[in-house]
């Protein structure tokens, strides 16, 4: 337990009783201009992407063979995204196979345009298209991060496999 | 769970954000800073609750951020320095009638706050008239008139 003595604030020369610390107030007044700065900074890296839901840092682009895989460099918990395929490819029908790494950070909730068939496959999906006319065939995976961290998954279009990786954000 | 940790990295999100803001942005509460406020409590709403409106959840959230609130109070009377960190100290921006303007620009402090102040509390008209001027903990400019100066402010 303190004394008085010690709770007491020292009166000063102009006869304020009052504890004013002034190295203590110079070293905060940097301290907040230092904060201003990581603002400004957080501002910046939510406006290029890094924080997530669009910027031009947002999507990460993979080449697999022939088809082109568009993933979300970040995603944040609970928040929709999508992972679009484009298949470079010309007629038939296409394969894609998602990893289970990818389900088990997100949930599916829609495939645009609709599979022709889907088959679970080794705790990931194998979803089959059709397609019609000159490409690219775009596909559009529309996912929920449903917990944070790094899903790393291995995303195989037309036979040719790419791992890719999205950091999820709490 | 996800409750508690949502409501303790909210509350230290807004301690943080709101003390490297400054006592400045509260020191006079205009109509926009209100409407600020408002806007502030509308983005953490759904941080604070996501996607759960049950009445558990509510209650969770409230016990959580009253009990982080008091915990912090306990952590600041056994630790001065950390008090002064979380708080802040009073600045002498007029001391003997002498203006500190280093204090006052670092602070954020139009000398006509401190004019205002002396004004509104003491019916000061002139600077002269002050003998110290404290930009309180709080945001609150308090004013100490010289002696004889104080009540409507027409001596001098």
């Amino acid at each position: 337990m303190q004394d008085e003595a010690e709770v007491k604030p020292p009166v000063r020369s102009d006869g304020l009783q009052l504890e004013e610390n002034r190295a203590f107030q110079r070293w905060f007044w940097m301290a907040e201009r230092i904060g201003w700065a990581g603002f400004a900074v957080v501002i910046a890296l939510a406006l290029s992407g890094v924080t997530g839901r669009g910027g031009w840092l947002a999507v990460a682009e993979h080449r697999s063979g022939a088809a082109l895989v568009e993933v979300p460099r970040v995603a944040r918990r609970g928040e929709s995204t999508v992972l679009r395929v484009h298949f470079g490819r010309t007629g038939g029908r296409h394969l894609l196979a998602v990893g289970a790494d990818l389900l088990a950070h997100f949930d599916m909730l829609e495939v645009t345009p609709r599979p022709v068939r889907s088959v679970a496959a080794g705790g990931g999906l194998a979803l089959q298209f059709e397609s019609a006319g000159p490409p690219p065939h775009g596909v559009r995976l529309h996912l929920r991060a449903r917990r944070a961290g790094i899903a790393e998954a291995r995303i195989v279009a037309d036979g040719a496999g790419v791992t890719v990786r999205s950091l999820i954000l709490p | 769970m996800d409750s508690v940790f949502r409501a303790v990295a909210v509350y230290l999100v807004l301690l943080v954000v709101t003390r490297l803001s400054g006592r400045r942005t509260l020191a006079e509460v205009t109509v926009f800073d209100f409407v600020l406020l408002l806007i502030i409590a509308e983005t953490t709403d759904q941080a604070l609750l996501g996607d759960d409106f049950s009445v558990t959840n509510a209650a969770i959230v409230i016990v959580t951020l009253a009990a982080v609130d008091v915990g912090l109070s306990f952590v600041k009377a056994w630790s001065p320095k950390l008090a002064m960190v979380i708080d802040g100290t009073p600045s002498v921006v007029i001391s003997g009638g002498v203006v500190d303007w280093e204090a006052l620009r670092r602070a954020r402090v139009d000398i006509e706050d401190v004019l205002a102040s002396a004004r509104e509390k003491h019916g000061l008209k002139r600077l002269d008239q002050i003998d110290c001027a404290v930009l309180e903990v709080g945001g609150a400019i308090s004013i100490i008139p010289k002696a004889g100066q104080e009540g409507g402010g027409t001596q001098g």
